[in-house]
């Protein structure tokens, strides 16, 4: 029986063989994840070229950090939990040069017409409507929203990642969304 | 529950998260309330939209690699079969050595290599002898060497002078020849004064008579 290809081999196999020392391994992981990271980033810094770079500061510090996940099986969590931290503290500096609330402030939120294939929305018209409510929401419930529908992770992952309970997310997801829908039901 | 209560059950319901239990009572209370009814069928909707909005997006490029042969995960470096291999053959290559070291003194094969070491085949001593020998002989061709060159030196040294001591020799003579023409020279030049003096000057003013006044 022939071995499987290890570009095709689970994430949590190619984890224990990075902690082995495979350099080649990590590399998959990279050329699996890096689009998803990217784009997680851009969603929620709204700037492609800082989230280019933060996308390569998150392997960086992935690669640096492997020893210390405990379980294999959860890399893609701890990833976008690796993600999630970087890009926090990136905008911490970039709103504090601005002198702007973080908290309450909206913030940039990509255009999608940049980015997407206009063929798959059913017109620009709602596309551009979700772009607008979606940056009028605060950052963290944004996120919660860019983390469930794109990357579909459940709460429990979420509140692993954004590093708080899972009442707390289900409420800022619930908030998000009720939000999202009272804005577009006015527009 | 009140419709209130149920708000965030309708979301959980939606996203297809909420338990079995749970959404087993929540479906009967949509039974018979439509407001709740009317918010779930708008998060459906919500939701559908939502999931189609967000897609991966087109890098500007890949990310930079690690490199395959300088980046190594520094937590297993030490660990690798192939550090261990590595240093493994580093101390056998330096062990081999030394028994050909001890082999290239003369001391000739041993039976063992636990023999060698028990012979102390390579002690300091040793090549420390090695290192005096090397070096005399060392000093020894030296100064033969420096011996022939100063011989040579010498020799040139003796044929320059005698070569010099001929061209002063030579330059003395042609100087004596020069002084012996000028001396003769100067006495002719005194004979022909005198027969001058003798021939065509007056009487007084010949030598000892003296003139009268």
């Amino acid at each position: 029986m022939a071995a499987t290809p290890i570009s095709d081999r689970p994430d949590a196999s190619l984890v224990r063989d990075v902690l082995a020392g495979s350099v080649e391994a990590f590399n998959v992981l990279v050329r699996r994840w890096e689009r998803r990271v990217y784009s997680y980033l851009v969603y929620l810094t709204g700037h492609p070229e800082d989230a280019f770079d933060l996308s390569q500061e998150v392997f960086i510090s992935a690669y640096a950090n492997i020893g210390r996940l405990r379980r294999p099986e959860v890399f893609r969590q701890w990833l976008f939990q690796i993600a999630h931290n970087t890009a926090y503290s990136h905008l911490r500096t970039e709103k504090s040069k601005a002198d702007v609330t973080f908290e309450t402030d909206t913030h940039d939120v990509p255009s999608s017409s940049q980015f997407m294939d206009g063929s798959q929305w059913e017109s620009a018209e709602s596309k551009l409507l979700v772009d607008k409510a979606l940056a009028a929401l605060p950052l963290e419930q944004h996120e919660a929203i860019v983390l469930k529908f794109y990357q579909g992770f459940n709460f429990d992952e979420i509140a692993e990642i954004q590093s708080c309970p899972v009442s707390t997310i289900k409420t800022r997801f619930y908030a998000g969304l009720d939000q999202l829908r009272k804005i577009m039901k006015s527009e | 529950m009140a419709c209130i209560e149920w708000k965030e059950k309708l979301m959980e319901y939606a996203m297809k998260e909420l338990p079995s239990n749970e959404a087993r009572e929540l479906e009967l209370h949509l039974e018979t309330c439509t407001q709740c009814a009317l918010a779930l069928k708008e998060f459906s909707e919500l939701h559908g939209v939502m999931s189609q909005h967000f897609t991966d997006l087109e890098m500007p490029s890949h990310l930079v690699l690690l490199p395959e042969r300088t980046a190594r995960a520094p937590w297993k470096f030490f660990s690798t079969p192939w550090a261990a291999a590595a240093w493994g053959g580093a101390f056998a290559a330096i062990f081999v050595a030394g028994l050909l070291l001890g082999g290239l003194l003369g001391r000739g094969p041993s039976s063992s290599l636990h023999e060698q070491v028990a012979k102390n085949a390579v002690s300091r001593a040793d090549i420390e002898a090695m290192v005096a020998q090397e070096v005399s002989a060392k000093l020894t061709e030296q100064k033969v060497e420096f011996k022939e060159q100063n011989e040579k030196l010498a020799e040139s040294l003796r044929q320059e002078q005698t070569k010099n001591l001929g061209q002063i020799a030579h330059q003395m003579q042609g100087l004596e020849l020069a002084q012996s023409a000028v001396w003769k020279e100067t006495q002719q030049q005194n004979e022909f004064v005198g027969y001058i003096a003798r021939n065509y000057l007056p009487p007084t003013s010949q030598p000892g008579g003296g003139l009268r006044r």
